[in-house]
């Protein structure tokens, strides 16, 4: 068995060494195409045709002149795990509200967190004063619901069918109040574009809505919606990091087959 | 000529209420009159069970309620049904919740079985204790493996400090955990768990959980740190059966079983009126 | 105080923080460092159990309004603020004159009325459920005829009369739940971690503002 050297247990705690080298990977490969992207040589990702149907959800509704719904999940902002998918239903958040307030369209963002209930409102109210339109803001349309999950799942079915949303925009942390969510956004006739990394909501989102993003897709949708080249080349060492976890797992497997351990002990450091 | 909605595409759209409508039917019917359908018994309720009748007599286990009252319906036979396993057994128990309904919960189930007295007779403070709920999530899993006493000073039941009950003289820290027991519905959960837990300190768990939360808690199970898992309702029934009290779970068998077949048959439906009405175009 | 409004000081403040959680991680820095760090997670627990308080005038602010102008369904805010108040006094820590979480009436609008609420909203999912696959599990081509198979296998696999029907469904479907179920799970769940990782960097690098005032400056 490979095991932990004692002289570098003083330094690094062990069980997490292979954890930081390769975070250190993954940082300077983001670095490395960020900077590449600054200086224009913007990589090329593929289309996320989620991110993309979310500006024709906006425009169906400005269309129908209903309402378009955009929320950034229940999850707390604060949480070391879920946290960074509320960031990125913030970043989608941002987009949206921009789009909205161009287009005029009435924007209502249900929420459930109240710890991002400021956040949210400066996004919100940011946009349109970008736009030029902050006389069209309603503080009002950001309507904290509940802190009680279903209490949140409730107040924004009974919005969606009040107002009847036109677009339904669900980007972020979501557990048992996804499918309810959903469904309630399609009775109502609504466009939906939805997205989570939580594996186990995934699926409803799949067959209940639109368009769903996967897992980290909505991570990239801050970058890819933005399309700031350095953002996109952000986005790459996503992939890098995806190669290099499929090429341990290969040159694991082929190891194991031959009785060596060396790569599952090496993880272990 | 008519020039109404063809019967293919009546029935490919069927107004949801009528769905509605009949599923609650199907389900509440064999609560009235029950069938009595077979339920056959699967690995993970074997696994399940069979990590908890081999703990060695004194081991401590640590059973915590990580779930809100909204999930009743699918844990609570999970709940009762392993609560009365541990409690037949010579072990020492230790209730947590991690979530704050945690406690209420756990209260229900013990006015149930009533662990002090027969057929359990196991002595509060000796045999089992109640420390209550921990607020924190992730971060109190952390605090309590590394310092129960810290952590939970007083006791649930009677405020006193945890110093005071014998039980509490072979819990300090996860270390001392042979197992741990956590019924959950979703975050904090068994990843939370395996983080704090199983990696700082290797302690066995066996997790109950909704059935949509255990296509998440399957890599731990195949990865070792999840000893057994029940997912849902169904495994509840095989479990009661197995260690031959049967219970709520073996009560919503025959619900369980009419339910799903209505999401076939509707599947079914749906289907052949999509192919038919294709064909006819 | 124009500076004070300038978008460096809250990412320089996430920077700080993140790398005051992120560095005694990994390297050992001794115990008073990781008591810092454990008194800084602490610290945003305080911070976030006063965000409470946003909320609650969050709420008054929208319903108050619709309860003294007469808006549509105004009845119902001024229920939901009844409630909130009575829930709020009943539960206020003062064990002396008989409120707080053993207070009778808080125990039994806990236990009678949310409680029951709870359930039925989750016992709605399957009504939600069945209409779903319903209308989505159709075979309208390869992917969707596989979602179809996979999630009917796995349907008649839960149900106790199904396993009794078709036998097979046992061991197909936990094969579907054991093998490619799993894989896929770990491949998303792999796929978040770098999501996240990736966010987390351009958060740290100040990349990653959408947090903050939308975005740009």
């Amino acid at each position: 068995m490979l095991s932990y050297p004692l002289y570098l247990s003083q330094i690094l705690k062990s069980g997490r060494v292979s954890g930081l080298v390769f975070l250190l990977i993954i940082a300077i490969s983001a670095a490395y195409f960020i900077r590449r992207g600054k200086a224009g040589k913007v990589p090329y990702i593929r289309r996320v045709s989620g991110l993309d149907a979310i500006d024709e959800a906006i425009g169906r509704a400005t269309e129908m002149g209903r309402p378009v719904f955009c929320s950034h999940g229940i999850a707390s902002i604060a949480d070391a795990t879920y946290g960074p998918q509320t960031i990125a239903g913030l970043s989608v958040l941002g987009y949206v509200a921009q789009l909205c307030a161009k287009y005029g369209t009435r924007l209502i963002v249900p929420i459930r967190q109240v710890a991002v209930y400021p956040i949210a409102r400066e996004i919100v109210e940011n946009a349109y004063r970008a736009e030029g339109k902050l006389d069209q803001f309603r503080l009002e349309d950001l309507v904290y619901l509940s802190g009680w999950q279903f209490g949140y799942s409730l107040g924004y079915m009974s919005l969606m069918r009040r107002e009847k949303a036109g677009a339904n925009i669900m980007i972020g942390g979501y557990w048992a109040e996804s499918l309810q969510l959903a469904e309630v956004g399609y009775m109502v006739g609504a466009m939906q574009v939805s997205g989570t990394a939580n594996t186990h909501q995934i699926p409803f989102f799949v067959v209940a809505t639109d368009y769903c993003l996967i897992g980290e897709e909505i991570y990239a949708a801050g970058a890819y919606l933005s399309k700031d080249p350095a953002m996109i080349g952000s986005i790459v060492a996503q992939d890098i990091g995806k190669f290099i976890s499929v090429a341990l797992i290969v040159i694991s497997f082929i190891l194991l087959l031959g009785g060596s351990k060396f790569i599952v002990d090496l993880l272990r450091w | 000529m008519g020039s109404g909605v063809s019967l293919w595409e009546k029935l490919e759209n069927i107004d949801v209420r009528i769905i509605y409508l009949i599923l609650w039917i199907v389900i509440l019917w064999p609560f009235i009159y029950p069938i009595g359908l077979p339920v056959s018994i699967g690995s993970y309720a074997i696994s399940y069970a069979k990590t908890i009748d081999e703990l060695p007599p004194d081991s401590m286990v640590v059973v915590s309620f990580d779930f809100s009252l909204g999930s009743l319906g699918e844990l609570y036979p999970i709940v009762v049904a392993t609560m009365h396993h541990l409690f037949t057994k010579p072990i020492k128990i230790a209730i947590i919740a991690i979530w704050v309904d945690g406690p209420i919960v756990a209260n229900m189930v013990l006015d149930e079985l009533k662990p002090e007295a027969p057929p359990y007779n196991k002595k509060y403070g000796v045999d089992w204790i109640f420390l209550g709920y921990v607020p924190g999530g992730e971060t109190a899993m952390a605090a309590l493996g590394k310092d129960f006493w810290s952590t939970l000073p007083l006791d649930y039941i009677y405020k006193k400090p945890v110093s005071e009950y014998p039980i509490m003289q072979k819990l300090r820290s996860a270390a001392d955990v042979t197992l741990l027991v956590s019924f959950e519905t979703g975050t904090p959960g068994a990843d939370e768990w395996v983080r704090q837990w199983y990696v700082p300190y290797k302690v066995p768990m066996i997790v109950g959980c909704i059935g949509v939360m255990a296509p998440t808690i399957v890599p731990y199970v195949a990865g070792g740190q999840v000893k057994g898992m029940l997912p849902g309702l169904r495994a509840a029934a095989e479990y009661e059966l197995i260690i031959g009290r049967k219970g709520l779970g073996v009560a919503s068998a025959d619900a369980l079983s009419t339910s799903h077949m209505v999401v076939i048959i509707f599947v079914i439906i749906g289907n052949i009126s999509y192919i038919a009405r294709r064909r006819v175009k | 105080m124009s500076w004070l409004k300038r978008v460096e000081i809250p990412i320089a403040i996430t920077i700080i923080c993140a790398l005051i959680q992120i560095i005694p991680y990994f390297v050992n820095l001794g115990v008073d460092v990781e008591n810092f760090q454990s008194k800084f997670v602490s610290w945003s627990l305080v911070v976030g159990t006063g965000a409470l308080l946003v909320g609650a005038i969050s709420l008054l602010l929208i319903h108050v309004p619709r309860v003294t102008h007469r808006r549509q369904y105004w009845e119902y805010s001024l229920l939901l603020m009844i409630f909130m108040f009575i829930m709020a006094l009943l539960g206020l820590p003062i064990s002396e004159i008989g409120l707080g979480l053993r207070n009778y009436w808080f125990t039994f609008l806990y236990n009678n009325v949310l409680t029951p609420l709870s359930a039925s909203m989750y016992g709605i999912i399957a009504f939600y459920i069945t209409s779903a696959a319903y209308r989505a599990f159709k075979a309208r081509s390869l992917e969707a005829g596989l979602l179809l198979l996979a999630g009917s296998i796995l349907v008649f696999r839960n149900a106790p009369l199904g396993t009794f029907l078709i036998p097979a469904s046992a061991d197909i479907g936990d094969w579907i739940f054991n093998i490619p179920n799993m894989a896929v799970n770990r491949a998303i769940m792999i796929g978040g971690g770098l999501g996240a990782m990736i966010l987390g960097i351009r958060t740290l690098i100040g990349y990653e503002r959408g947090y903050l005032r939308g975005g740009g400056e």
